[in-house]
């Protein structure tokens, strides 16, 4: 071994030459003391603590997560339209917990990349082997002008789900009869692609039984979204004319945001809303930022075969957070890449190379409280970077029956419960 | 699956001198693609199979028809698509009986 070369070095140049196979005995040692810690208890991280845990029985797995609830996204349209309770939403970490996990509730406040260390703001410090980063975002507050804090009071953003949620849940409850809800929709990327499109359909849903001379004006910064088709026939079946959406080029494109005179500002006019819902401009989660692990977007280059950051060595990062496209940020890829992730990081920490695989997702978006439309798409790693598999994906037959548009509904309520079985329960 | 893997490890895993090291089980191609699996197949969905106690030939020929039926348009029709016949046996024989 040369003097000016560590263990740790020697493994990473024998692994990237494909001879990780003779360091195997060094490489089991190391995996039997690793040090694993995850940050972000949401879909990824939850799912990358348990698989880490169990393909590595021998290593210490440490979850870090401020919350000792987690509030799930996915579903929560439904209860902003009051067709669920946000107890269906809300899970803890106590299963992790029994399968030897340690959950730390406390916020990252810093990593130091070359000692490999975590500091949370209870002033304890993290010694990691390997650090995965599965944050989600963060609001990216004032980045649309007068958005603050203070004003998501006001007009919420409900992105992040819990009290945002019941804040809008009580507005739209509260809308004066024949009112006007106003949505403004940032541009892409964002977490949940066609998350903004879903909550106006069971907005318009709740409207449409309870204030059926209400209106509501989606103010979109993109020209298309996803599902596009699709949403825009449910709606005109099932809400007549009570949606209006006006894309970026047709003058949507909201540029600043009154609070107090409850009214949105775009590039030529002004409207005024009842009740206002900002989906507001996203970034990487703050841990990721403060990591050195994002880059000028704001969101983190990996690299997609092992989820490594491409900036900050012996970090990898997991879901919304990442550059991952054409992988969408949504709860589906954060629980799939968490899977993938975890069998990589255990591969490296067996002397094995990362090894590129095929991963899938389909993001389900309810139109009615009952039926559902689906977008799926299949992605290669080989690169590097994710690319869409020719030929796969795409969205929900056009003109479907209602009884297929039900289905859907039913497949992604199974999708839910599988998925948040496999990450919390 | 711990006994699996650390069995998997107690066991001589190279293939050869200057070879190719040989993956346990559950660190291997075909546990990467049964990744994207079970994040919705659970036992007890009504829109979406369990597939516990599927024979892997039933389960093998059950993708093919979803990968090469050109009408389907099922989620599961449009990701199977993405796979070729190598994976599906691959995927088929990890999760089936």
């Amino acid at each position: 071994m040369s003097p000016g070369l560590s263990r740790r070095q020697l493994l990473a140049v024998l692994s990237s030459l494909g001879l990780a196979a003779l360091s195997s005995p060094a490489a089991r040692a190391q995996s039997a003391s690793a040090r694993l810690v995850v940050v972000g208890g949401g879909f990824g991280g939850a799912t990358a603590s348990r698989f880490l845990a169990r393909l590595l029985p021998e290593a210490s797995v440490t979850l870090v997560e401020a919350s000792r609830e987690y509030i799930a996204c996915p579903f929560s349209n439904l209860v902003v339209a009051g067709y669920r309770d946000i107890s269906a939403q809300t899970f803890e970490y106590k299963a992790l917990q029994r399968e030897g996990i340690r959950v730390v509730h406390a916020r990252a406040t810093a990593v130091d990349s070359a000692k490999r260390t975590v500091s949370l703001d209870s002033g304890s410090r993290l010694s990691y082997d390997r650090l995965i980063l599965s944050p989600g975002i963060d609001l990216r507050w004032g980045a649309l002008e007068g958005y603050t804090p203070k004003a998501a009071e006001r007009m919420p953003h409900a992105w992040r789900a819990g009290l945002q949620t019941m804040l809008l849940r009580e507005q739209l409850e509260a809308m004066p009869e024949g009112g006007t809800m106003l949505m403004s929709v940032t541009a892409a990327p964002f977490r949940c692609p066609p998350g903004p499109y879903e909550r106006a359909s069971l907005v318009a849903s709740y409207l449409q039984r309870h204030n059926p001379r209400a209106k509501l004006i989606i103010l979109d910064s993109n020209d298309s979204f996803s599902k596009q088709t699709l949403f825009q026939a449910a709606w005109r079946e099932h809400y007549g004319n009570m949606i209006e959406w006006r894309s970026a080029s047709e003058f949507g494109r909201v540029i600043r945001a009154d609070a107090n005179a409850m009214r949105l500002h775009t590039d030529f006019d002004s409207e005024v809303g009842d009740v206002i819902n900002v989906v507001p401009p996203q970034q990487a989660g703050k841990i990721a930022q403060l990591a050195g692990a994002v880059d000028i977007t704001g969101w983190c280059p990996i690299d997609a075969t092992s989820f490594a950051s491409t900036l900050v060595p012996d970090v990898h990062v997991i879901g919304d957070a990442t550059i991952a496209a054409p992988m969408p940020k949504s709860a589906f890829s954060a629980n799939q890449q968490a899977k993938v992730c975890a069998i990589q990081v255990a591969r490296l920490l067996n002397g094995l190379a990362p090894e590129p695989t095929t991963l899938a997702n389909t993001c389900y978006s309810y139109t009615t409280p009952e039926s559902a439309i689906s977008v799926s798409g299949v992605y290669t790693s080989a690169d590097g970077q994710f690319s869409n598999v020719e030929g796969a994906g795409g969205v929900s037959p056009s003109g479907a029956s209602a009884e297929f548009r039900r289905r859907e509904g039913q497949q992604a309520a199974d999708w839910f419960a599988a998925v948040t079985r496999e990450a919390f329960l | 699956m711990r006994s699996t893997l650390a069995l998997a490890f107690s066991l001589p895993w190279l293939a050869g001198c200057g070879g190719v090291a040989q993956a346990p089980a559950d660190l291997d191609q075909a546990a990467l693609l049964t990744a994207s699996c079970s994040g919705c197949h659970a036992a007890g969905g009504e829109a979406i199979a369990s597939l516990d106690g599927i024979p892997a030939g039933e389960l093998e020929a059950r993708l093919l028809a979803y990968r090469n039926d050109s009408d389907g348009g099922s989620a599961m029709h449009r990701m199977a698509r993405g796979y070729n016949e190598a994976q599906i046996a691959l995927i088929a024989s990890t999760l089936g009986e």
